[in-house]
């Protein structure tokens, strides 16, 4: 694999990884206890 | 703006901008309101003997349906499971294990109790909470093995539902939780006081690292502030150290360390002192009155109970515990 094909390889996985933390994220709706806003 | 919060579960008390995650990273402040990530998602289910979380005053030789998420809410520089503790949610392989799916599955493998174990269960607090209030509904014990890193009003809530902890005493001074751990100690004795005023039935287990809390003189004041603030009848647990994590460079505990930290606990007062992770004859229960072995243990296997209605069956001495449900 040369560098380019690789660097190309490197950003679809990033780009899948953080695809993949974003929805999780966003699947979350158990909201959490214990907690207040700070101004 | 108007989107900072500060999560008050544990005495870290996180402030988190938007979209950010806690030290513990499994709780997330999203769009000003703070979310679990891992909710009705452990990474880790088994069936334990109860033996194992270590309780040795708790229903011996039953099972414990084990659960636990990802995250804790320290950094211990020698941890046994940091694969799970120190990895977070969208990394790990998570199940999908929701409150009353769970405690049907430990009525299906005749778990007399469930234990919130592994990791640290503070950090998976709302999955913890729904899960005791079912299993409390169908006679189910809730315990829990912790560090005790938690704050006062949390820890109250749950001990509505909690009958057992197992807490991590990892030291008796502030700078091996600031230097090994990353936090501090004053947060976990106040834990262990609360824990006893609300009644909730409670073990400890420290963990012996060569040359950082083998100091017998440490371990005798640890002792001391356990019966005067717990109670003689407090359990206590010594286990032997093995290399791990980032602590390789140390040796195991060596048994002589071990059974001096055992003579020095024994010596300031505490009825039930044991050792783990190391086959010895103080893995057994000896009855304080007339010294007999009331239960004999081989690693997690009860070979032997001699307790009746929480009575010695020599002696008739109350043993304290909890011995049915």
């Amino acid at each position: 694999m040369n560098r380019r094909a690789f660097l190309k390889f490197m950003a679809i996985g990033t780009f899948i990884s953080s695809l993949s933390r974003k929805l999780m994220i966003r699947r979350t709706t158990k909201k959490a206890m214990f907690w207040k806003k700070v101004k | 703006m108007g989107k900072r919060i500060k999560c008050e579960l544990c005495p870290t008390e996180c402030e988190l901008e938007n979209y950010e995650v806690g030290g513990c990273r499994v709780r997330i402040n999203r769009d000003g309101e703070l979310f679990s990530l891992v909710y009705g998602n452990p990474c880790s289910v088994a069936v334990d003997p109860i033996e194992k979380k270590p309780f040795y005053h708790v229903l011996p030789a039953t099972d414990a349906f084990s659960v636990a998420t990802v995250g804790c809410v320290l950094s211990c520089k020698f941890c046994q499971n940091y694969q799970i503790s120190q990895g977070s949610p969208e990394k790990s392989d998570n199940k999908d294990l929701q409150p009353d799916e769970l405690v049907r599955k430990a009525l299906a493998y005749n778990c007399k109790s469930v234990a919130y174990t592994y990791t640290e269960p503070a950090v998976f607090y709302e999955y913890m909470y729904d899960v005791s209030q079912i299993a409390k509904n169908y006679g189910i014990l809730n315990t829990m093995h912790s560090c005790g890193y938690i704050n006062e009003k949390p820890l109250r809530e749950l001990c509505k539902y909690l009958d057992a902890a197992c807490i991590d005493l990892k030291a008796f001074t502030e700078d091996f939780y600031a230097k090994l751990c990353g936090g501090r100690l004053k947060p976990v004795l106040d834990a262990l006081v609360v824990l006893k005023e609300e009644g909730v039935w409670t073990e400890i287990v420290n963990l012996v690292i060569p040359t950082h809390n083998d100091d017998p003189k440490q371990i005798d004041a640890m002792s001391r502030w356990i019966v005067k603030n717990m109670g003689e009848d407090t359990p206590i647990h010594f286990s032997r150290f093995f290399p791990y994590y980032k602590l390789k460079n140390l040796p195991p505990t060596p048994f002589e360390t071990l059974r001096t930290a055992w003579e020095t606990a024994r010596n300031a007062g505490l009825n039930y002192v044991y050792i783990g992770n190391m086959r010895t004859n103080a893995e057994n229960t000896f009855c304080p009155v007339c010294k007999k072995i009331i239960i004999q243990r081989v690693g997690y296997t009860v070979k032997e109970v001699n307790i009746i209605d929480g009575k010695c069956k020599f002696c008739d001495a109350e043993i304290a515990g909890i011995w049915e449900t």
